[in-house]
C-alpha cells in the first residue's frame, strides 16, 4: 500500500561507539557530543552537565533551521551545519537516529 | 529609507560589482540584507527566493544562532555559518551592518 521509503541503516551501539572514537581521534577536535533521538547526550567528552548545557542551544538552532529550510525549499534536507565563532568551530551533523556535535579548533583565521 | 542612504547604498553596490561578478561565476547566487531592518539590499536571485532567504535565514535562524553562541560563552561571537543541505549550501557571513549569504 505504502511506497517503500529509503531504508536508513540501523544505528547500533557499536556503530555509535565506533563513530565516537573515530571523530575523537581526529586532529584539532576538542570535544565530541553524541545525542540520541530525544536530544539527550549519550556519549560525550564533556561532563554530563556541560554536555546538556552545550547541546541544548544547538538543538534549538537545528530546529529553527529545519523549519526555515522547509519554507525555502520543502524537498530539501539538512545534512550538516557548521558554526564558526571567534574561538572555535562547531559542527552539527544529523544522522539517522543520532546527532553528532563536534567542537574543533578552526582552520581559518578571522580578524574580529 | 532616506534618499541619501539609498544613494550611498547604490555607490557601495557599484564599487563592488567586480566582487559580486566573481561570486556569481562560482555560485548559484548571493543575497545581501541590512541588519537593522532585515530588508533586502542586493541580490542576484529573483525577488521571491531572495525574500525567502532573508526572512528564514537572516532574520530568524541567524539571530537565534548568534544568541545561542553568546549564551554559551559571553566573550564569543559568531563569525561565519555554513549550512549544507542535500541540494544547496548556504554560506552566511554576518557583518556589522550587513549580512551576506552565498548559495553554492
Amino acid at each position: 500500500m505504502f511506497p517503500d521509503l529509503p531504508q536508513k541503516p540501523p544505528r547500533t551501539l557499536r556503530y555509535v561507539e565506533k563513530a565516537f572514537d573515530l571523530v575523537k581521534s581526529k586532529k584539532h577536535v576538542r570535544d565530541v557530543v553524541i545525542l540520541n533521538e530525544s536530544g539527550h547526550p549519550v556519549m560525550s567528552t564533556m561532563d554530563r552537565e556541560d554536555a546538556v548545557q552545550f547541546s541544548g542551544p544547538f538543538q534549538a538552532i537545528r530546529g529553527r533551521l529545519e523549519r526555515g529550510m522547509s519554507k525555502i525549499d520543502p524537498t530539501d534536507e539538512l545534512l550538516m551545519l557548521r558554526i564558526r565563532t571567534r574561538t572555535n568551530e562547531v559542527l552539527l551533523v544529523p544522522d539517522s537516529k543520532i546527532t553528532l556535535l563536534v567542537v574543533q579548533n578552526a582552520h581559518d583565521y578571522f580578524e574580529k | 529609507m532616506s534618499k541619501i542612504y539609498l544613494k550611498a547604498m547604490e555607490d557601495v553596490v557599484q564599487r563592488n560589482t567586480d566582487n559580486t561578478n566573481r561570486i556569481t561565476e562560482q555560485a548559484q547566487g548571493f543575497v545581501v540584507s541590512e541588519n537593522a531592518g532585515d530588508s533586502l539590499l542586493h541580490t542576484s536571485f529573483d525577488l521571491t527566493t531572495a525574500q525567502s532567504i532573508v526572512k528564514h535565514l537572516h532574520a530568524s535562524f541567524l539571530k537565534l544562532a548568534q544568541s545561542c553562541v553568546r549564551d554559551l560563552d559571553t566573550d564569543d561571537k559568531l563569525c561565519f555559518l555554513r549550512v549544507k543541505t542535500r541540494k544547496h549550501e548556504f554560506l552566511v557571513s554576518p557583518e556589522e551592518a550587513f549580512t551576506v549569504t552565498v548559495v553554492l
